[in-house]
């Protein structure tokens, strides 16, 4: 594959909207396949993908031999990148951005794995995984921007990320005709490092001497999984499953948090927080067991039904020093002890039926039920801070009824409704936390009850009136009320509404054409009580995304075949998210289009060449446009296979 | 521009009706050319556990009796498997979704869609499966629902380690899943957040007003900081997933 790209102005936005980037060579060898049974019993795959101007690789390498062994190995690497605004953010006219290059983090993945399968014994497994994510995120934060007289509170920067996971697991699975057995067991071993900047631009313009806000932390985070599983098959008319699962897991942090002025200097004093020997430690303990039944009581009667029930148990201690007066040498004008205690004890129920014995048609029947109790008991040493202690009880009940059919030949569908109640309430026992004697006063659970009520309608219907025509429409909404209850108040409630419709055509008028076209359209809308309110200028926060995707392939003979392809993205009425230009400057309509033209030809049976040509628009409702883009990209590649 | 964009469409969809005389074939993407659909008791001699558990499986649900060979079995997913039985090594015979989702979007278009959004899951870039989150071969395809080995957004924290915790201070949101604030596939909001400003967290925190001078949240007074964007990212409550130090999941 080979390519080159035109490009005009945004090249990070582009990079962020399409995951490559427009500046360097995106030749390679973008999909090789081989499965070769190289003597008998014995089988070579592999799969690779490897673009290296894009640092775009993926490789797959397995070799087995029936009934013996198999060894896997799995490797891939690729960038995600980042817009340089902070994700969507309607900046100044003139580009006033924090982050001084294209961010992008490299991603790398790892796999070893190897099976033992001899007959009539385990199946042993073992295998190695190795995470890495390392770079730059874009995102937002607090900071002061000005021009022209306007003034805002917030602004691009971006987190620098260091991830590094390790995992091991060892695994054993036994079939024997009493009873089949799968054992597990999995550790992990992760170290997470961020870094994260807020900038303070006193001066209006970005500036490495500017006063900042430092934040870094450093996780260690080991965990132990232990699993075993049971499956007994006792007739064609029962089948048993049931399980436990121990995860132990160790999660320790160090943190570091500087307020700096212009010279660098710790900045003391008021709000600013500058914290030394920030350590914490949690230690989890987590019990699981499940227990399901597969049963067929009567032909095409199928009733599952499933018990579980988890007990986790966390032990949590964090400890910092918070120097506010010189010489910040750690001789802590403010020792924080704290400790936390959570008791998480969850039982649920849950049964399936479906019945298959109608014609045609498909019914089924799921409830599931949770009971839940979590006890939280949180202790701030220093004098004057909080102490807690939380009764928190839940119950969620989830009902879906649901119907696939097929009343004849050129039609069939589904429909399907699922309404999920959860409640939950706040037994606060202790909180002493409470200074201004504000009502409700305290944190944290001024919540005393809290009710989400859900509802999920999905309908599906797909149609072939004639051989060369199929359609496909859905339709999905979705509905969800929170109804919050603080101590002392009223009621509030809370709506998220999203209606989704899509549908799509596909034709074949001639066995040499091919036309699809697709289109969806989505409203969402999250309403809160906090637009009624005077002094929380917000409003419901609300807009509609339209998608079109549209393809057609024409063989102009037995060896050359023309495509075209055109995508569109556009939305409406995000923009008027933003209430004016003081706040919330986070959303703008955008209308994305791609168009692409291809040629392949056939040189030979088993050799094809291509050539593409796309064209990518980004166009925002953003007064400067700063992040439109329009790029060009011409693309040349073969295929070859062999036998 | 748009209207050139359609121009240029309707331009090549006309060369291309012009030429269609010739008696050649399009291949059209996720068929097999001359496959048929297969009984799913066919597939059983080499996928013996797949098939056995396929009724315990959520596709099932809407696997109509009788109509495998309508391609309501395992072609529902894999295509038409005839040519697929006869020469396993060939790679090009059968459909896995892993490395093409367009099997799955024939069924779940808004979702083909949603990854077209500004903000997605870079599953059309290839870089993540719909399989690297559902378990289509299980009996939950949603495989953190409480019947499941796996916790509620247990399938996010594997790319997610970040936010996955334990955590001192726990946000009681987190209890809920990560769709409680994420429209998981794609969004128009960055973060694939479902609402990008301070609404978001008002679902739940939005408490009775008794005095219209000022905004509280709890007892503090948000008056100001309401029109300064989301809560987290305006540098106030970053560590909205969860944090070590403070209770009010500031740092």
């Amino acid at each position: 594959m080979g390519g080159d790209i035109a490009k005009s102005r945004d090249d990070e936005k582009f990079s962020e909207d399409w995951q490559f980037k427009d500046d360097s060579f995106i030749g390679g060898l973008e999909h090789l396949e081989l499965r070769y049974p190289f003597k008998e019993g014995w089988l070579l795959k592999s799969e690779i993908k490897t673009l290296p101007g894009q640092r775009d690789h993926d490789l797959t390498l397995e070799v087995s031999k029936k009934d013996l062994f198999y060894a896997r190995i799995h490797y891939k690497k690729f960038q995600r990148y980042y817009d340089d605004s902070g994700g969507v953010y309607k900046n100044f006219a003139t580009p006033f951005l924090v982050i001084p290059e294209e961010p992008g983090s490299d991603r790398e993945n790892l796999l070893l794995e190897l099976g033992l399968t001899l007959p009539d014994l385990p199946i042993f497994t073992f295998s190695y995984e190795r995470k890495l994510r390392d770079g730059e995120i874009s995102s937002l934060t607090w900071g002061e921007a000005e021009e022209g007289g306007v003034d805002r509170h917030i602004v691009p920067t971006i987190k620098d990320v260091d991830d590094n996971i390790n995992i091991i697991k060892i695994g054993a699975e036994y079939k024997h005709d009493i009873v089949n057995i799968e054992v597990e067991q999995r550790w992990e071993f992760t170290d997470l490092e961020t870094v994260r900047t807020e900038k303070n631009f006193d001066e209006g313009l970005p500036n490495t001497n500017d006063a900042k806000v430092i934040d870094e932390k450093d996780t260690f985070y080991e965990s132990s999984q232990t699993t075993v599983k049971l499956n007994k098959t006792i007739n064609k008319k029962l089948s048993l499953t049931g399980g436990y699962r121990y995860i132990k897991i160790d999660n320790d942090s160090e943190t570091i948090l500087r307020t700096l002025n212009s010279s660098g200097a710790i900045n003391p004093g008021g709000f600013r927080k500058n914290w030394f020997d920030a350590d914490s430690d949690s230690d989890v303990n987590s019990h699981l067991w499940n227990f399901n039944v597969l049963a067929k009581p009567i032909k095409d009667l199928t009733v599952q039904g499933f018990l579980r029930l988890k007990n986790i148990h966390r032990d949590s201690v964090s400890t910092f020093s918070n120097d506010t007066s010189p010489p910040f040498d750690n001789s802590a004008d403010e020792r924080h002890d704290i400790t936390a205690r959570t008791n998480n004890t969850t039982f649920g129920e849950g049964i399936r039926v479906a019945y298959k014995r109608i014609p045609r048609i498909a019914p089924y029947f799921e409830a599931e039920w949770q009971q839940g109790d979590i006890e939280i008991k949180e202790k701030e040493s220093l004098s004057g801070f909080f102490q807690r202690d939380t009764d928190r009880d839940y119950d969620k009940q989830t009902y879906t009824i649901g119907l696939g059919f097929y009343p004849f030949k050129k039609f069939s569908g589904s429909v399907q409704y699922r309404k999920v109640v959860k409640k939950n309430e706040y037994d606060d026992d202790l909180d002493t936390e409470s200074p201004t004697g504000i009502d409700p006063g305290g944190y944290s659970a001024f919540i005393d009850k809290q009710d989400f009520d859900t509802d999920i309608y999905t309908t599906r219907l797909t149609a072939h009136p004639i051989n060369s025509i199929t359609t496909t429409f859905r339709y999905e909404y979705r509905a969800q009320e929170i109804d919050s209850k603080m101590d002392g108040l009223s009621r509030e409630l809370a709506h998220v509404d999203m209606q989704t419709f899509s549908g799509s055509v596909t034709i074949t008028p001639f066995s040499n054409l091919f036309i699809t076209s697709m289109v969806m359209h989505q409203n969402l809308r999250v309403k809160t009580r906090a637009r009624n309110d005077q002094a929380a200028p917000t409003r419901a926060f609300e807009g509609d995304s339209t998608t079109f995707v549209n393809t057609a392939i024409f063989a102009l003979n037995e060896k050359t075949e023309f495509s075209v392809d055109y995508q569109a993205s556009l939305t409406g009425n995000y923009d008027e998210n933003n209430i004016n230009d003081l706040g919330l400057p986070l959303e703008h309509d955008y209308t994305i289009q791609t168009l692409t033209l291809g040629v392949r030809h056939k040189i030979r049976k088993n050799t094809t060449l291509w050539s593409k040509y796309s064209l990518y628009d980004y166009d925002e409702s953003h007064i400067a446009d700063i992040d439109d883009y329009t790029e060009h990209l011409l693309a040349f590649g073969g295929e070859i296979r062999f036998r | 521009m748009k209207a050139s964009l359609y121009t240029v469409l309707i331009l090549a969809l006309g060369i291309t009706s012009c030429a269609i005389y010739q008696k050649t074939s399009v291949v059209p993407p996720l068929e097999i050319p001359g496959a048929k659909h297969v009984k799913m008791r066919m597939c059983a001699p080499c996928h013996r556990e797949r098939v056995e558990s396929f009724e315990s499986t959520t596709h099932a649900r809407i696997a109509v009796k009788g109509m495998e060979k309508e391609g309501l079995g395992c072609g529902m997913c894999h295509g038409p498997g005839s040519l697929h039985m006869e020469n396993e090594y060939e790679p090009n015979l059968i459909i896995n979704p892993r490395k093409n989702p367009d099997i799955c979007f024939r069924c779940h278009l808004d979702k083909k869609a949603e990854f077209r959004l500004q903000y997605h899951h870079p599953v059309l870039e290839g870089r993540v499966a719909c399989a690297d989150c559902h378990d289509s071969h299980g009996s939950e395809s949603r495989s953190w629902t409480l019947t499941s080995f796996s916790d509620t957004s247990q399938v996010c924290f594997k790319c997610h380690p970040e936010q996955r915790g334990p955590f001192v201070f726990e946000h009681d949101a987190m209890r809920e899943g990560c769709t409680i604030c994420h429209k998981v596939h794609g969004s128009v909001n960055d973060k694939l957040l479902i609402a990008r400003d301070s609404n978001l967290c008002l679902r739940c925190h939005f408490q009775t007003q008794l005095d219209s001078s000022r905004f509280l949240v709890g007892d503090s007074n948000h008056t100001t900081r309401m029109p300064r964007g989301s809560c987290f990212s305006a540098a106030c409550h970053t560590t909205v997933h969860g944090s070590n130090f403070d209770d009010h999941l500031r740092y």
